[in-house]
Parts: structure tokens; C-alpha cells; sequence
């Protein structure tokens, strides 16, 4: 046994995916960051995100599945992809009501917004998982697709095995992920909206004498940047764990990860496409990779053949970046500071 | 008449708690003339221009702009109505281009999707370039760019959005001759193609080069507003101070002594503007004598002094402080001096004598007592005996604690010899009634013994060391003899949530008369700050519990001025130390710092206030763009000159510079 | 000015009034009435915010299922409050210490974990329970003692650092469990789980048999220690006035490098000895597992943060609060009993919410400081005008005040009547 076409394409299969979620999660902190508000609280919005997707395709779909279940929505496979971009935008709206948890707080009562965030992260986990059991009445932290099946095959079957393994079954989320890459980018580097938002992180004083209103930016960057990462959730949980049926109300710490991303991509958008790739690689590397290795007839157990070190990689790699790149990054400056116009 | 007038405050009055900073003010700009604005710092120039600008509200008065009554709510309104301002503090983001920060908040960008189109601008703006002769980099990042350029950006800037009105906020402050002459060119240029502009400034000859009419303020009120061609500087000057003859605190001749501190060739390399701060300075500071750093802010003189007292890393050169040996601890009585051993021996030859009389007296006591009286006299005197044996004890301990803790503190500092000279002071002092003092064994390598003139008495002599400050620690340097008044008092000089005597005791909290065994003493920490407070008049609601957030200004000031007074170093680094004081606390403030000085210390002093400078120094540096470009005697020069050095208009021969010092 | 005497003179009231508030103006600032205040505010806000989230779900059991979470445990079997408490208030005086510099030490889950996995490692091999909580303790602290190094040297934010060092040793216990570990360690089903704590790895009960044990009296005991080096000591004088003024700090030569690694060592090697009592209570030990497939870290850590955010970084109140959210834990399993729609997590979000709100007591801090503030204007105000007044006229003066207050009133009312 090899490293066959099957694990080559879930290789790149698991690439797409957490490449994708990552470029939106760390998307998500550049855009908070750069109007000038700390985000920690990415993995909650990540958390929020993908449970307010994931619950509204639950719920509408057994609802559907009751009363007709050859209801185009869930039968059809361009009716799947549908429910799919509908979930995605609710999943999108979720989170930018989130966004408003930390925004409103750090800018109007003027909070420590590290603290707000990482309070934010666990209360969007508590939160999910009342609405999950006040909703479904199960007593875990679990969302369960039950009997609702949502593996429709977006693209034909090409009988090329690797082809086959690595994008079907994809679902249309991943292209809205992917259009929202290149919306985002564009709005950060070429547009008036990103040289405006940037100006809030770096100097507000100089921003709001040429009259832009700085907290308003400062929302919008937020909302969008929570946007950004329970879309990032979504793309993952759904991915995955829809197709396992369900999912465990957590983010696994991608919404830390993507923290470090974004330092390690300097808060510059091209960058951080690069870098969050890099730790995509590493991320997908190791599910597959454990894979492959537990295929193997076991014998002594070792560092290189057990799953934590694996899933370990991206972690270690993200805290030795950290080291190396926390003194050449340049954050921007007004980052965590609360705009206070009586003092310009 | 009217119709020219394209702005017009009346009766502005605007007050802050506890302060009117505009009373009734009253002021025209008209078409096409440049309108200066006089006034010392605090006058209220600043504040009226924040409120035409739309910053703060007026709290009575009207604001007519080209004849009509309007209401400036932000600087939005200000823009609607074409009026822009360039701050004093430039409003540039420093890491976008000069193009992004001229179009930031009036974009050129297509309606779908807001795409950006700088090209559509850039042709205008390079023609405006050149029709005021600019020489703008427009790609060229904020911060890469001397402080002139960015002027000319934010000039760009208010030309970009058509405004017609322009307020300038003191523009030359920070800028070079050149570029003040660049400016001073362009805003004619401006005049002529029908702007108005407003020009604030306390700079009397610049505004009798360019300004049409003159609108003067001098403590919240206006004065009066005079044509600049009828007027003289004399006579302006005197409408703007209120007085003729200036302030000046009495101070008797300096007599200068030795010198304290000796900077030489010190390079200051200042890692995020990515350029040399401080280039190659030498200065010396002798005792007895004020040196005064003049020069225009932001020339160095800051990172200067964070280099010299350690909070900013020095590149290159060296710092030498002389001074006495404090850390040597030697006895100068020579009456007392006396070998530790014998005083030891002398301490166990008194408590052995005191015990053999104390056991033999008991024992002749406790006999006669028991035989004649049987047990009474024992219960009666059983408790003090009992007491004193254990004082005995107590006192044999105490000895031998003493005594071992002397020789293991020899031992470490025999040791450590480096570091032994800093240690020292801050071991908890058992032999503190004793009346010799700890002799540290070594001299440590960073200090240089310099021979003095040879005395007669060795004994009595202190011995002058150089200590080479540039690789020692903030505390290493403090506690080596440098008193530090900083430039920013609420940022490095006050912890405004403490108390005040946490503040006071800030730079010993660590001496062995503040702490034992890292235990703070507070009895001591309140009766040392109660003193301070007393001798240096702070005045606060609670005394030593008093939250220093809650303090004002020159209170504040004056709790750092007692802090780094009482501890008599040797040399005294006061930066910008009136700095937003009223009269009152100024004149308290010099008399103190000429006490030092008459005291014996060097005094290295960083002012703006070229009044201060004339004022208080026996010897004036000048300081431009990093360089030391003059040495001047202030009772031989005037501002004007001072001037002339600060601007980069005049240079000195260091040569010169550096033979004068030798011959002192 | 007006001294105690003369106002004793007009109203005995208001001259209690001003003893009670001379003694708070003594203890400057509102230092700790202010933060008691908030905190009480936070978590009334807290159980406001569960309240109306249960009056959602179930409207007429939401009372009830108040009255359980705030009184069953301490009712029911108030040891166990205390000795669920013991762990969460070390954990909040571990993120307290942290707090006092500046820092926070998010890492603390992390520490814990160590604290745990080592304590419980050495007490199956045969130690005594005071080696294991050594163990416990030293583990933290080195788990502290790295983002606080990186912090100092390399100016690493130690959120992030550790965030990613809390996943980090959360592998490397895996690969400790997979590979170091024999079989006489670990649960024969479940070979990702550790066996409990042996009975002489335990804390000593000191005879009692409801769960409460040393544990306690050391926690105390490291409170009145912390309170001691806060208030008394050179160490703490330094740490509090670095997280006051990092620059004040610099420039009188603290030597900045030295504290941050201290403290955030010894706020490691507090959350140590938590996560070792979390596994060595003499009762009911919980199990400690590693690979369990939720990949989820110990949450304990996290309690840490809300005990100290409600205290407001006060030793003392990491007391308090630490008892409260044991309350609101121990109630956990009950919250059945008042309606089948609250289940366990109801206790999770209400103290989520807490921490939530506690995030932003500065605010409320802040308005009181601002209420108190005016108050003392208003008074100093009065006090000047006596003072001017008292040249004049003194007996006029004070009366002429006080009397005047009832009359605009009286004037008021009967403009609306």
C-alpha cells in the first residue's frame, strides 16, 4: 500500500477546504484589526457562524424532509447547492449579529476587547449549545443531521479517482468562500472602503479630520470581519462534519489559529493568503497522513506514527511563527485603542 | 467691505472647567490676506482655531462664513464650507502613500464598488506640484518623508478639496529655514490666487514678513488687531506678553566646578523612523553650572536624554558621569574610624563583661533573697529576670545575625565584584548604629578611578570615579548619581493611579530605608513623603494618600521635582520642566532648580521656552537635527541668535567649541 | 470645612454619612467598595440576562430554576460548594497575578493541564500528595514560565502564545500517554483515560468526610500570601505599578524582563496546584483523559478568568467569586428538577454571560468613580462656600443651606400640584 490517488485527493480535498476557511477566518481578524478593534472572539464567530448554518439547514430541512421529502431543496442536487448558499448567507448574517457583541461593547463601553473576545468565544459555544437543546431537546453539544442526507454530488463523477476524491461531493459554500476571498481582497487593497478602514487602525485622529467617522468604520469592519469567519466556519463544519452527520459545537481552536496567521502574514491581505495556505497544508496534512499511517499493520507505537503529533503540527508551527515573527510585524497602530474624539 | 470678509467670529467665548480659554473674541479674515494670529502658549489661539474648525462648540458668539451666520459642527461642516487646516501635529497616516493621505475621505473611485482611481488625481496634483514649486514624492510613504514634505502633503491636501480658507497651526514649528522660506513663498503664492489665510504663530519676525494684519491674544482675551505695516515687533511683543521687562528669576553667579558628566561622540539610532536621532553629540556638564539643550522640538534632544538615562539604547560614544565615590561608603570622620574587627571585638569584650556581672550579681541576688526570704523575691522578680535573661539572649543573637550576615555580604560582594557597588546600598543594614561603614573590596569595571589633586588627609578625601553609563541599566544609572525630570510627566514620570508617597519614594523604594527583605516599610515610606511634601510645598487633599490622577498639573511637577531633588545626585537632567505650567508653579520650579544648581550639582536642562533658556542657564547648546551646532553664553547672545542656531541658519566651529570647554 | 463636628451639629445622620464616607475616601478612590459594586453588578446582570433566557424557554419554571441555581448547593451540601470552589479560586488567583502586570494569562489551561497530567503521573507511581502537588506546581510553572520568557524577550502577545501552547501540551500529554506510559496507568477500557489518584496522592481529608480537605486551608493560605506580597512587598509594589504604567516602570528601572517572567511563573505555578486538587480531592477524584474524541482541552482553566474578571483581580474577591460560581455549579445537576427544558449548559451560558459582563465592569467602574467623583465636587463645593462665607457671616451661613434645600422642594411640588 501507497500513498494512493484516494489520499492524494483527500490531501487536496482537506487542503481546499481548511485553506479556504483559513483565508476567511484570518480575513475576518484583518478586517477587525485593520479598523482597529482586537478580535480574539474569530473563534466564536466561527463557532456562530457554522451553528446558525448548520441548525438552519437541520431544521428547515427535517421540516422539508416531513412534508414532502422529494421537496426540490433537499432532493435535487442544484436544489442542495441551493440550500447551501442559503445556509452560507445565514450563516454570514449570524455572525455579523455576533460582531455586534464585541463591537458595541469595545467601542461604546470603551472594554478591554482581548478579554471581551476570549469571553465572547466561550459564551458563543454556551449559547449554541442552549439554542441546539432547547431546539432539538438532545442534551449534548452536538449538532445531529439525523436522517437528513445532503451528499449531493455537485459535479458529475469523472472516473479519474483522484479528480473524483478531491472535489466532489463540494458544495457550493466553497465557492461562495472563494468569491468572498476575491471580494475581500479587493475591497482591502483597491478599493475606497479599505483605504479608509485602514486609516481608522492606523491614525483615527487623522481619519476623522478628513471626516470619516471612525466608529462607524470601526462596526463595519467588525460585522464584516465576523462575517468573514462564521462564513470561514461554515465552509469547514459543513464540509466536514455535515457529512459525518454531526458536529461537535467547537472550532477546535482554528479561530486561534488564524490569529497567528495573521501575524505571521504581517496584516497585509496578500500575504495572509500565503500564510494561511501554509498552515492549510499542515492542517489537511494530518488527518490524511494519520490515515495512511494507521493503515499500516501497527506495531511499536511512536512519535511518527501516533495522531497527536500530526495534529500538533500546526499548532507547534504557528507558536514557533509567533517567535520569529512577532518582532519584525508591524500591527496596526491604533489596535485596542478605543477612539476618543475629545482627545484629538 | 462686508462681502470681503470671508470669515467673521464674534464674541467667541468658550470655557473649559476651571479655565476660560476664549473670552469675547472678536476676528476677521478678508479675501485674499494673510491674517496672523499672536500669542504665547496657553493664550487661546489653538482653541479658537479647533473651534472655527468645528472641534469644540463656542459657548456664545456667532461664526459668519462669507457673510452668512453658520453653525461648524465637525470638520466636515468646516470642509462644506471649503475651510481646512493644517494642525500643528500633522493628521497623516504614516504608513500610506502622499497620493492615498491627499485623497483619504474625498476618493476619486468608480460608483460601482468603489474602486479606486488615483490616476484621474494625480495629474491635477502634480500640476498644483508645480505651480507651487511642491517637490512631493506622491508615492513616496508618510513616514519615509522629512517632516517638510509632510507639510507640503497636507497643504496638497486642503488644495485637493478646493478649500479657499486656510488655517495654519503654527507650521513653522518644526520646520527648517528652508522650508520656512519654501512656506512662507507659497503662501503669497496662495494670497494671490484669492485663498485667505490664517496664520498662528508666536514667532514675531515671521509674521512681520508675511502677514497682512495681526489679531492678538494674550490670556483667553483679544487684544487688539493692527496692520502689520503699521506696527513694529517691539511693539507686538509688548501687546502679546502684556509686559515689557520679562520674568526673570534672580540668580547669583555660577561658579563651576568639575565636570559631572561628559558625553562624547554619542550616536542615538532610533529603529522606527530607521535614522539617526542623535549624531555624534559631545557635551559636558560641570558642577555648579545649568547647561541648557535649546533647540526646536523634535531635533534630538528627547532621545538624547532617554539615551543618557538608559531608557533608549546609545549606538555608539560614550557617556562618562564623575563623581564622588558614593558607593565606597567611606567614613570621613577620621575621629571614628575605627578597624571593624576591634569595633567586633569591642561589641563581645561589652556584652561578655555585661553578662559575667548581670550572671553574678543575679546569682548574689537570688541567694540572698532565697535564703532570707524563701520563695517571695523569686515570684516577685521572676518575670524580670526571666525577661532579661532572654534580652541577653536576644542581644547575643542579634550580634551573631549581624555578624554573619556582615561577613556572607563580604563574601557575595567579593563575589560579585561587578555588580557590588550597586548592591550594596540595598542590603538591609544591621550595623547601621555601628560606626564604621562597609568598604567594598574592588572597584568594578565600568568605573574609571581618576586621581584628584593629591591630599594631605588620604582619610579624608572622597575619591571621584568615572562611571561609563552606556551599558548600564536605567537603575544602574539613577542610583549611580542621575536625577531625571522627564518630558512626558503622566507618561514616564507619574504611576497617576498611585499615591502620592508611592511616587515619591519611585526612585528608592528599594533602599534599605524603605524595605527590608523586600518587605516595604510604609511608616517610613509616609514619614519620608510627608517630609518631601512638606519642604517642596505639594499640595494635595489627602497628603501621602492622595491619588496623583486626582493632583493638579504643577502639583504633579512639583512631586517629581522633590522626588529628584532629594536625592542630591550629582547631576540633574530637568527636561521641559514648566512645560503647561501657570506663572505660580514656573517660578517655584526655576528657584528649585537653581537651588540645586547652587547646591553643587550639574543641572542638564531641555527647554523649548527660549525665555527659560535666557532665564536659567549659565551655558546655552543648541541642538538642530541631531547635532550640538552652537555654544552660546547667554549673557552675551539673544533670543534672536539662539534663533538663528535653532533653525539651522548659523553653525559653529565644534573645533572651537570643544577648546573653550578645554580651557574651563 | 465641614468637620465632623459641625455637621454632627445639624443632622446625626449625615454625620454618620460622612464617618462612612471619610473611611472610603481613606481607602482612596473607591479602590475595592467600587470594585465590589461592579462585580455584584456583573453577576446580577449575569443571572438576569439566564433569567430571561429561561423565561424564554420555559416561562413559568424560569423562577424556580432561579431560585435552584442561586440556593440549591449551598442548602443542599455547602461543603460541596467549597470544595469545588478550592480549584476555581486558585485559578482565578492565578489569572489575578497575571492581571496585576498587564498580562493575561490565557495559557492557563494549559498549565492546569501539566499541573494535572504530572501531578496525577507521579501520584500513581507511589508519591505522597504533597510531591504531587510539588509536581503540579512546578509543571505550571515552567507551562508559565515559557510565554512569559517570550513575552519579556521577544515581545510575543501571550494570549496567542498561549492559546497555541494550551493545544500544544495537549498533544504532547497524548504522546506522553501513547508512548511513555505503561498499562498500569491508564483505565483498562479506555486506554486514553489515566486511573484515578491513589488514595495516599490525595489531599488529606484532616478527618472530615464531605469533600473538603487541605485543599482549602492552602488555597486560603495562598490568598492571605498573595494579598501579603501585593500590598507589603517590594515584588508587588513593582508588578502593580508595571501594570499600571509600563513607562513609570521603566523609567524608575524595573527590571521589566525579571517581572514578567516571575509572575508569570508563579500565576503558572498557581494554576498548577489547581489542576492538580481538580484531580486529587479525597471523595469522588475525576478522571483525567487525554484523547477523548471532542479534542477538547480542560475547561477549568477558563473558569480561572471569569473568577477573576468578577473579582476584579482581588485576592480576596477571587473568594467570593469563586464560591458564587461554585454555587451556580453545584446547582448544575438540579436545574432538571425545575423544568425538563434546563439542562447543565444553562449553568455554562449564565456564566459565560458573567464573564461577559465582567468584561466591561471597568464601565461600571468608571460611572461610579464618576458619581463618587461629583459627589466629592459637590461637597468640596459647599465646603469653599462656607469657608468664603464664614468671613462674613458665620452663623447665617450653614442654616441658611440647609434650610434652603426643603423650601425649593416644597416650591417644586407645588408648582406641579
Amino acid at each position: 500500500m501507497g500513498f494512493t490517488a484516494y489520499d492524494w485527493g483527500s490531501l487536496v480535498r482537506y487542503f481546499i477546504i481548511y485553506g479556504i476557511g483559513f483565508i476567511l477566518g484570518s480575513y475576518g481578524g484583518l478586517y477587525s484589526e485593520c479598523s482597529g478593534i482586537i478580535n480574539i472572539a474569530l473563534e466564536g464567530s466561527m463557532v456562530f457562524g457554522a451553528f446558525s448554518g448548520v441548525i438552519f439547514m437541520k431544521l428547515l430541512g427535517e421540516a422539508l424532509q416531513k412534508t414532502n421529502p422529494d421537496h426540490f431543496l433537499i432532493a435535487t442536487p442544484a436544489g442542495v447547492q441551493l440550500f447551501f448558499l442559503i445556509a452560507a448567507l445565514i450563516a454570514i448574517l449570524a455572525a455579523i449579529v455576533f460582531s455586534f457583541l464585541l463591537s458595541v461593547v469595545s467601542i461604546k463601553l470603551k472594554a478591554d476587547q482581548t478579554i471581551v473576545g476570549t469571553a465572547l468565544n466561550t459564551l458563543a459555544v454556551a449559547i449554541c449549545t442552549i439554542i441546539n437543546t432547547s431546539i432539538t431537546g438532545i442534551d449534548s453539544p452536538e449538532v445531529s443531521l439525523g436522517s437528513l442526507d445532503l451528499s449531493q454530488q455537485l459535479l458529475p463523477d469523472t472516473g479519474n479517482q483522484f479528480f473524483d476524491f478531491a472535489f466532489q461531493g463540494m458544495n457550493v459554500a466553497i465557492l461562495i468562500g472563494v468569491i468572498t476571498i476575491v471580494l475581500l481582497w479587493l475591497t482591502m487593497n483597491k478599493t475606497r472602503f479599505g483605504l479608509r478602514l485602514r486609516a481608522c487602525g492606523e491614525n483615527p485622529a487623522a481619519a476623522d479630520s478628513v471626516g470619516i467617522n471612525v466608529n462607524k468604520m470601526r462596526y463595519l469592519g467588525t460585522a464584516i470581519g465576523c462575517a468573514a469567519a462564521g462564513l470561514g466556519g461554515f465552509v469547514i463544519f459543513s464540509y466536514f462534519d455535515i457529512f459525518i452527520g454531526n458536529w461537535q459545537i467547537d472550532a477546535l481552536g482554528y479561530g486561534f489559529l488564524v490569529l497567528a496567521i495573521e501575524i505571521f502574514g504581517n496584516w497585509k491581505a496578500t500575504n495572509i493568503i500565503f500564510a494561511a495556505l501554509f498552515f492549510a497544508f499542515f492542517s489537511a496534512f494530518a488527518p490524511v497522513f494519520t490515515s495512511y499511517i494507521s493503515s499500516f499493520p501497527s506495531g511499536e507505537p511512536s512519535i511518527f506514527t501516533s495522531r497527536a503529533f500530526y495534529y500538533m503540527l500546526p499548532y507547534l508551527l504557528a507558536f514557533l511563527s509567533l517567535i520569529f515573527f512577532s518582532k519584525h510585524s508591524h500591527a496596526p497602530k491604533a489596535e485596542g485603542i478605543p477612539y476618543d474624539k475629545s482627545s484629538r | 467691505m462686508e462681502e470681503n470678509n470671508v470669515i467673521e467670529l464674534r464674541h467667541i467665548t468658550k470655557s473649559f472647567p476651571g479655565i476660560k480659554a476664549n473670552d469675547d473674541i472678536t476676528l476677521t479674515l478678508r479675501k485674499g490676506e494673510i491674517h496672523a494670529l499672536l500669542g504665547e502658549n496657553g493664550a487661546g489661539k489653538s482653541t479658537l482655531m479647533s473651534i472655527l474648525f468645528g472641534m469644540y462648540e463656542p459657548d456664545s458668539g456667532e461664526i459668519l462664513v462669507r457673510g452668512k451666520p453658520t453653525k461648524i459642527r465637525n470638520p466636515n461642516d468646516a470642509t462644506a464650507y471649503r475651510i481646512g487646516m493644517v494642525h500643528q501635529h500633522f493628521k497623516l497616516v504614516g504608513c500610506y502613500t502622499a497620493l492615498q493621505n491627499i485623497i483619504l475621505g474625498y476618493e476619486p473611485a468608480t460608483k460601482f464598488f468603489g474602486f479606486l482611481r488615483p490616476k484621474s488625481v494625480r495629474k491635477s496634483l502634480e500640476e498644483l506640484c508645480q505651480k507651487y514649486k511642491f517637490h512631493v514624492h506622491l508615492d513616496m510613504k508618510i513616514d519615509d518623508m522629512p517632516v517638510g514634505e509632510q507639510q507640503k502633503v497636507e497643504i496638497l491636501k486642503m488644495l485637493y478639496r478646493k478649500n479657499d480658507i486656510l488655517i495654519f497651526d503654527e507650521p513653522t514649528a518644526v520646520l527648517t529655514p528652508q522650508e520656512i522660506e519654501d512656506l512662507m513663498q507659497s503662501m503669497k503664492e496662495l494670497v494671490k490666487e484669492g485663498k485667505s489665510i490664517l496664520f498662528i504663530s508666536h514667532k514675531l519676525n515671521e509674521i512681520m514678513e508675511v502677514a497682512d494684519r495681526c489679531t492678538i491674544l494674550r490670556k483667553g482675551k483679544m487684544i487688539a488687531t493692527v496692520n502689520v505695516s503699521d506696527t513694529n515687533p517691539q511693539e507686538l511683543s509688548r501687546m502679546m506678553v502684556g509686559r515689557d521687562v520679562e520674568l526673570v528669576t534672580k540668580k547669583d553667579e555660577c561658579h563651576p566646578g568639575k565636570d559631572v558628566l561628559t558625553i562624547k561622540n554619542l550616536t542615538i539610532y532610533d529603529g522606527e523612523r530607521k535614522k539617526e536621532v542623535v549624531k555624534n553629540v559631545s557635551l559636558n556638564v560641570r558642577q555648579g553650572e545649568i547647561v541648557c539643550l535649546a533647540g526646536i522640538e523634535g531635533n534630538g534632544q528627547t532621545e538624547l536624554i532617554y539615551g543618557l538615562t538608559g531608557i533608549t539604547k546609545i549606538k555608539s560614544g560614550e557617556a562618562i558621569l564623575h563623581d564622588v565615590d558614593r558607593y565606597r561608603y567611606l567614613d570621613l570622620d577620621p575621629e571614628n574610624k575605627e578597624k571593624p574587627l576591634s569595633k567586633a571585638w569591642r561589641y563581645v569584650k561589652g556584652n561578655v563583661r555585661f553578662g559575667w556581672t548581670f550572671i553574678k550579681e543575679h546569682v548574689k541576688y537570688f541567694f540572698l533573697n532565697y535564703v532570707y526570704r524563701y520563695c517571695y523575691p523569686v515570684l516577685a522578680s521572676g518575670w524580670r529576670q526571666v525577661k532579661r535573661y532572654v534580652g541577653f539572649g536576644l542581644d547575643m543573637a542579634k550580634f551573631g545575625v549581624s555578624f554573619a550576615w556582615r561577613k556572607t555580604k563580604d563574601f557575595f560582594l567579593k563575589l560579585f565584584k561587578k555588580e557590588s557597588q550597586f548592591v550594596a546600598p540595598f542590603l538591609p543594614d544591621f550595623a547601621k548604629d555601628a560606626k564604621y561603614q562597609f568598604i567594598a573590596p574592588e572597584t568594578p569595571s565600568h568605573y574609571e578611578v581618576k586621581t584628584v589633586e593629591l591630599p594631605q588627609d588620604v582619610d579624608k578625601q572622597p575619591r571621584y570615579v568615572d562611571v561609563h553609563l552606556e551599558n548600564l541599566s536605567v537603575r544602574q544609572r539613577s542610583i549611580s548619581g542621575i536625577s531625571h525630570i522627564p518630558e512626558d510627566r503622566q507618561k514616564y514620570g507619574l504611576a497617576l493611579d498611585f499615591t502620592l508617597k508611592d511616587n515619591i519614594v519611585l526612585q528608592r523604594y528599594f533602599e534599605s530605608q524603605f524595605q527590608t527583605f523586600g518587605f516595604m516599610k510604609e511608616k517610613a515610606k509616609i514619614d519620608y513623603s510627608k517630609r518631601l511634601i512638606e519642604q517642596y510645598d505639594v499640595r494635595s487633599s489627602l497628603g501621602p494618600n492622595t491619588i496623583v490622577r486626582s493632583m493638579s498639573g504643577g502639583n504633579q511637577q512639583k512631586a517629581i521635582i522633590a522626588r529628584e531633588l532629594d536625592r542630591n545626585s550629582p547631576l540633574l537632567i530637568a527636561v521641559q520642566p514648566t512645560r503647561g505650567l501657570d506663572v505660580g508653579a514656573i517660578e517655584s520650579i526655576h528657584r528649585e532648580i537653581i537651588r540645586q544648581r547652587d547646591a553643587g550639582s550639574g543641572v542638564l536642562l531641555v527647554s523649548l521656552e527660549l525665555d527659560e533658556v535666557m532665564n536659567l542657564s549659565d551655558r546655552i547648546l543648541v541642538m538642530f537635527n541631531g547635532e550640538i551646532v552652537a555654544q552660546l553664553d547667554p549673557k552675551k547672545t539673544n533670543v534672536n541668535e539662539i534663533g538663528l542656531y535653532m533653525s539651522g541658519a548659523k553653525r559653529m566651529d565644534m573645533s572651537a567649541m570643544k577648546e573653550e570647554n578645554g580651557n574651563d | 470645612m465641614t468637620s465632623p463636628e459641625t455637621t454632627k451639629k445639624q443632622n446625626p445622620v449625615l454625620a454618620v454619612l460622612y464617618k462612612v464616607g471619610g473611611f472610603f475616601h481613606k481607602l482612596n478612590g473607591m479602590k475595592w467598595y467600587g470594585s465590589l459594586v461592579s462585580g455584584l453588578i456583573c453577576v446580577v446582570l449575569g443571572l438576569l440576562a439566564g433569567f430571561i433566557i429561561m423565561l424564554c424557554v420555559d416561562a413559568k419554571a424560569a423562577g424556580q430554576g432561579l431560585g435552584i441555581l442561586i440556593t440549591h448547593a449551598l442548602s443542599s451540601n455547602p461543603a460541596r460548594v467549597f470544595y469545588l470552589a478550592t480549584p476555581m479560586m486558585l485559578s482565578g488567583l492565578s489569572i489575578a497575578f497575571s492581571f496585576k502586570l498587564g498580562l493575561f494569562n490565557i495559557g492557563i489551561t494549559g498549565q492546569v493541564t501539566a499541573g494535572a497530567f504530572f501531578s496525577l503521573v507521579c501520584g500513581i507511581a507511589g508519591a505522597n500528595w504533597f510531591v504531587c502537588l510539588l509536581v503540579g506546581m512546578i509543571s505550571g510553572g515552567i507551562m508559565g514560565l515559557i510565554p512569559g520568557f517570550l513575552k519579556a524577550k521577544f515581545n510575543v502577545n501571550e494570549v496567542l502564545s498561549g492559546i497555541m501552547l494550551n493545544w500544544i501540551i495537549y498533544y504532547i500529554i497524548g504522546l506522553i500517554g501513547l508512548l511513555a506510559l505503561d498499562s498500569s496507568f491508564k483505565d483498562k477500557n479506555t486506554p486514553a483515560e489515566l486511573i484515578n489518584m491513589p488514595v495516599n496522592g490525595r489531599m488529606p481529608s484532616m478527618g472530615l468526610t464531605n469533600g473538603l480537605s487541605i485543599g482549602l486551608i492552602i488555597a486560603l493560605v495562598i490568598v492571605v500570601i498573595f494579598e501579603i506580597i501585593l500590598v507589603k512587598t517590594k515584588f508587588g509594589f513593582e508588578l502593580k505599578l508595571t501594570g499600571s504604567n509600563k513607562f513609570a516602570a521603566q523609567y524608575a528601572g524595573m527590571n521589566q524582563t525579571k517581572n514578567i517572567v516571575l509572575a508569570m511563573m508563579i500565576s503558572g505555578a498557581l494554576a498548577g496546584i489547581c489542576g492538580y486538587m481538580l484531580y486529587a480531592n479525597p471523595l469522588n477524584p475525576s478522571r483525567f483523559h487525554w484523547d477523548s474524541s471532542a479534542n477538547s482541552l480542560i475547561a477549568d482553566g477558563f473558569t480561572g478568568i471569569s473568577v477573576s474578571l468578577i473579582a476584579q483581580n482581588s485576592p480576596i474577591g477571587c473568594v467570593l467569586s469563586s464560591v458564587l460560581l461554585a454555587m451556580i455549579d453545584g446547582a448544575q445537576s438540579q436545574m432538571k428538577n425545575a423544568s425538563a427544558m434546563f439542562n447543565v449548559h444553562y449553568t455554562e451560558l449564565i456564566k459565560n454571560i458573567i464573564i461577559y459582563v465582567a468584561s466591561f465592569s471597568a464601565f461600571f467602574c468608571m460611572i461610579l468613580r464618576y458619581l463618587y467623583e461629583k459627589k466629592e465636587e459637590k461637597l468640596h463645593k459647599k465646603d469653599i462656600n462656607a469657608d468664603t462665607l464664614d468671613g462674613d457671616d458665620s452663623e447665617k451661613s450653614l442654616p441658611a443651606e440647609t434650610q434652603a434645600a426643603p423650601e425649593t422642594k416644597e416650591t417644586v411640588s407645588e408648582n406641579q400640584q
